[in-house]
């Protein structure tokens, strides 16, 4: 054997690469020394393709335990990462417990924001057709305002089908009535809200799988209806409904065809009765073949390969074909079923909805706390480096390569979000309950239903494990042996950049949230507080369903007023903060016949005006003592003189038309101060206030402030003495209002707990971070005292840095807050001014937060008897 | 003190006997011939070397590194060679082996 090495054959290097990667011992080399040293012998015995045969048959025959090598030494190995990580958690408890706890807290509010964003995202999709329904809404122009709506008229669906071949189906649903009807059974009688008509083809198209009947034949009669089995529980207990009968309103009566699985809670609209579309040829309210009555919600169904753009192009040749040029109706447009949800936003939505801007606020939220989690990490990780650099340092000289050091703590940081995983998961079922209430759902994880999830989330962890431990696994794999040992590499808390910058981004996202809590609230409670121009305190409102209610209402009143805490009653046609109110034609006088304008209109009686307190500005407010007050007054708001730009209401001619022949003369009798009868969200429009009980829809009681639960049971006395056919139900003015502002106050609750969570993963951080630097400079700080430090100087001593840092996260994040909080505001037709003091106070609280958490540790150093911290040389 | 000694299997007892009757010379190609020779068996060296591994982690056999003494152009050989334990195993293997076949030649086996 020659050892020439000018000679030497080398043999395949393709063979000599697969050893190096199957066999991770140091012994590949002298295997392939071994290897070379008989390829060099056969080579010079038998030749060149003997020899590489042999070779690559050698290598062949040797996989098998090259493999069972690599694989015990890499179990050797590994048990020894994981002995070496576990020690090291044990030994640094605090720590461990800091990035254990910030881990799970980040990842416990990522599972529940996935989960509420995936039922969002879920909506409607469960009908087996879902791709291929859209609904159809109307674009209309009314009083110079664009707007969305969705009723369309009865006769479009057929009309539909008819001229349109990709059209393959419609169903129509329309709500009985639209206020809150009475059903009864034999034995049980309710208010119900949710009772709709559908076309009888409804289960053909949508998924709505039927447990007891025939989804062909139950809505084909007349008077059929199908319930869902909660309704059918209700009614009926464990009988069985079909076949039974309910009573509508105390006069029509339904037979049972079917019973549903209850509606999913993923839907944009959920009903409880189904009744038979058949049914309304009885009605002669509704005129099926009216292309003018606006009433009901048609759903398409399209064929496959539907395309929405050139449809609707052919829609406008459809207008005109049916409707003519009707003045309002601008045009026609097509919404897939699955969008409803989040992102329509028309007039007349059968329930509100949800709107795609919060999933990406949420997420965005979400992901920025997990940020913060994993920064923790990173910043504790590369702060203690000094911790580990003796075994780096050992390693590398026994030979290790920096990837595999890299490896090993690659690996612990694994193990730490392996650890949090658990942990979140508890978290989140603890908050579940919270969170459900806040976001009205009901969301949870399926821990046997949804190993999909499960897996994924492990594998999350996992990523989110890995992505934090690379950084400080770069730079701990980095260290030089020579320097640790030689003792150069100071022991010194050092000016890292990075780590500072990643505590800035911290506190940045955390003052964010927190400005933007406070100014939320404060625009709430603004709204809650201001003037609405009324008085809504002290107001039980009592809903009237029908003729029947009012008449007796009307004529009980007197008999209301008997009880000396009632102070007042009125009736009128709106309740203020209701969206619904009527808007008619009127025509005041000095203008052209043919140009009436649309103006909202409230129909009220004479005590309506002094029981909520409205102001008059100029002449007067209706009274008894005028009779003609009943027949021909009308009294207008600011706003409503502005637009019709009299300068000397008083005395003008106006007339009403409220729809059909008929019409009101009458005289403006008063002019009324301005007041908010709908939401913030809105200018006050113009507005007219007039008599004509036809119209009420609500008796509003004002009673004495104080304990109002005799008073209620007095006026439930009546009630039911009166009208024992309808259920008595109440509602309070006050609460009414502020119901509106339902989507608003759960979005600051919302932004409240975030910001909670951000600023304390921060501290967490913080903590961390300082009590490591009191750690490492116990010896200065035991010097210092020496020479005569005291303790608010050592508070300084650490606080000084970070509290010059959250000074400048507040500065980043202010800008950031503002013109997202400007944004929002806009919302709001009424708002605050975004005042400096508010930035203030925001910065105030993170400095103090921030100064709590470094101080407490600072004084804890601060206190420690500088012999102890100097003893051990 | 005496230990409890477990049996070495065949192919370890065959090992630890090469890299005795190596002496000081035994690393990974001189085995590999050794026992070719010898026995004849072509024992590949993944093999080789996965048993060596065993022997090694059983502290039957120590693995020596050749760094200290760097050859004139050659490598850094990495030798094995046999710890005391691993000669009384060899030992207990000749007594186990003398027990077990204890009067028994090659005739002993023929049968009428």
């Amino acid at each position: 054997m020659t050892q020439d090495k000018k000679s030497m054959f080398k043999p395949p290097r393709f063979a000599e690469w697969i050893i190096q990667r199957l066999v991770w011992t140091d012994d590949s080399l002298s295997i392939k020394e071994d290897l070379r040293e008989e390829y060099e012998y056969i080579h010079s015995l038998e030749g060149d393709s003997r020899a590489k045969s042999w070779y690559w048959r050698h290598i062949l025959r040797s996989i098998f335990p090259f493999l069972n090598n690599t694989i015990y030494w890499s179990i050797t190995m590994f048990k020894n990462y994981l002995r070496i990580a576990l020690r090291n958690f044990q030994r640094q408890k605090s720590y461990t417990v800091i990035n254990v706890l910030g881990l799970a807290l980040g990842m416990a509010c990522c599972v529940l924001i996935f989960l509420f964003v995936r039922d969002e995202l879920s909506y409607d999709r469960y009908h087996d057709r879902a791709n291929q329904i859209y609904r159809i809404i109307k674009d209309t122009e009314v009083a110079g305002v664009r707007d969305l709506s969705v009723t369309t008229p009865p006769p479009m669906a057929e009309a539909l089908v008819r001229d349109f071949p990709e059209v393959i189906d419609t169903v129509r649903f329309i709500s009985a009535l639209k206020k809150e009807i009475v059903i009864s059974s034999s034995s049980k009688k309710f208010y119900e809200r949710r009772f709709y008509f559908a076309d009888q083809n409804v289960f053909d198209v949508f998924t709505f799988p039927l447990v007891n009947g025939n989804s062909k034949t139950a809505l084909q009669e007349p008077y059929s209806i199908v319930i869902t089995e909660e309704i059918a529980q209700k009614y009926f207990g464990t009988e069985n409904p079909l076949g039974k009968v309910l009573t509508f309103n105390n006069s029509e009566n339904y037979t049972i065809t079917g019973v549903l699985k209850n509606i999913p809670s993923n839907s944009h609209f959920r009903f409880d009765f189904l009744a038979s579309f058949a049914t309304l040829n009885h009605y002669t309210i509704l005129p099926l073949d009216d292309w003018g009555s606006n009433a009901l919600y048609t759903y398409l169904y399209v064929q496959k390969n539907f395309s929405r753009l050139n449809f609707e192009k052919k829609l406008p040749t459809f207008i005109e074909k049916y409707i003519g040029q009707k003045s309002y109706l601008a045009g026609l447009h097509l919404q897939p079923l699955t969008s409803i949800h989040l992102y329509s936003h028309a007039k007349g939505e059968i329930e509100a909805n949800s709107d795609i801007v919060y999933i990406y606020i949420f997420t965005a939220i979400a992901l920025l706390i997990l940020v913060l989690a994993c920064i923790n990490f990173i910043n504790l990780s590369t702060a203690r480096h000094m911790t580990r650099a003796k075994e780096v340092g050992i390693r590398k000289v026994l030979g290790a390569f920096r990837f595999q050091i890299m490896k090993q703590f690659l690996g612990e940081s694994l193990l730490l979000s392996l650890m949090a995983l658990p942990i979140s998961i508890i978290l989140v079922e603890l908050f579940l309950p919270l969170f459900n209430s806040l976001v009205s759902k009901q969301l949870a994880i399926g821990y046997f239903t949804e190993i999909p999830f499960l897996l994924a989330l492990l594998g999350v962890t996992a990523l989110i494990g890995l992505a934090s431990g690379v950084y400080p696994s770069l730079y701990l794999s980095n260290f030089q042996p020579v320097k640790i040992f030689r003792g150069t590499n100071k022991l010194k808390v050092s000016r890292s950049w990075l780590r500072n910058g990643l505590v800035l981004f911290q506190f940045a996202v955390s003052v964010l949230l927190i400005t933007c809590t406070f100014i939320m609230n404060n625009q709430l409670n603004y709204v809650r507080k201001k003037k609405l121009g009324f008085d809504k305190e002290q107001v039980v409102v009592l809903p009237i369903k029908n003729a029947t209610i009012r008449q007796v209402l009307l004529s009980a009143k007197n008999e209301f007023l008997q009880n000396p805490k009632i102070k007042k009653m009125t009736f009128s046609s709106d309740v203020p903060g209701q969206i619904g109110v009527n808007s008619n034609p009127f025509l005041p006088e000095g203008y052209a016949a043919d140009n009436r304008i649309i103006i909202n209109n409230m129909r009220v009686d004479t005590e309506f005006i002094s029981t909520l307190e409205l102001e008059i500005k100029e002449g007067r407010p209706f009274t008894e003592k005028f009779l003609t007050d009943k027949d021909g007054a009308f009294i207008l708001n600011e706003a409503a003189v502005q637009k019709i730009g009299w300068d000397s209401p008083i005395g003008k001619q106006l007339t009403w038309y409220p729809g059909g022949d008929r019409y009101k003369n009458g005289v403006v009798i008063g002019v009324m101060k301005d007041f908010h009868y709908k939401s913030f969200y809105n200018e006050i429009d113009p507005l007219v206030l007039h008599i004509w009980p036809a119209s009420f829809k609500y008796a509003l009681v004002k009673v004495l402030p104080g304990d109002v639960t005799e008073t209620l049971a007095f006026i439930k006395e009546k009630w039911i003495g009166f009208i024992p056919n309808f259920p008595f139900t109440y509602s309070f003015l006050d609460e009414d209002f502020d119901k509106l502002y339902k989507s608003e106050q759960r979005l600051g609750q919302i932004f409240l707990s975030f910001s909670f969570i951000s600023i304390f993963i921060a501290c967490l951080g913080l903590f961390g971070l300082t009590s490591f630097a009191t750690e490492q400079r116990r010896k200065e700080v035991g010097i210092r005292k020496i020479l005569g430090a005291s303790i608010p100087n050592i508070v300084l001593l650490f606080s000084k840095e970070y509290i010059k840092l959250v000074m400048v996260a507040n500065v980043i994040a202010w800008p950031i807050a503002y013109y997202m909080m400007n944004k929002w505001l806009q919302n709001f037709a009424y708002r605050i001014n975004i005042v400096g003091g508010l930035f203030v106070l925001s910065a105030g609280f993170a400095v103090f937060i921030a100064f709590l958490t470094v101080g407490y540790l600072a004084i804890k150093s601060a206190f420690k008897n500088p012999i102890d911290s100097l003893r051990y040389e | 003190m005496e230990e409890i000694m477990k049996n070495i299997s065949k192919a370890e007892e065959l090992l630890l006997l090469s890299i005795w009757r190596l002496n000081d010379k035994a690393y990974g190609i001189s085995i590999r011939r050794k026992i070719l020779e010898d026995t004849g068996k072509d024992y590949t060296y993944g093999t080789l070397y996965d048993l060596l591994r065993q022997l090694t982690h059983k502290e039957y056999v120590d693995k020596i590194s050749g760094k200290s003494i760097p050859k004139k152009g050659g490598r850094g050989k990495t030798y094995y060679k046999l710890t005391l334990r691993g000669i009384q195993a060899l030992k207990y293997a000749l007594e186990f082996h003398r027990l077990t076949w204890k009067d028994v030649n090659e005739f002993s086996f023929e049968k009428i």
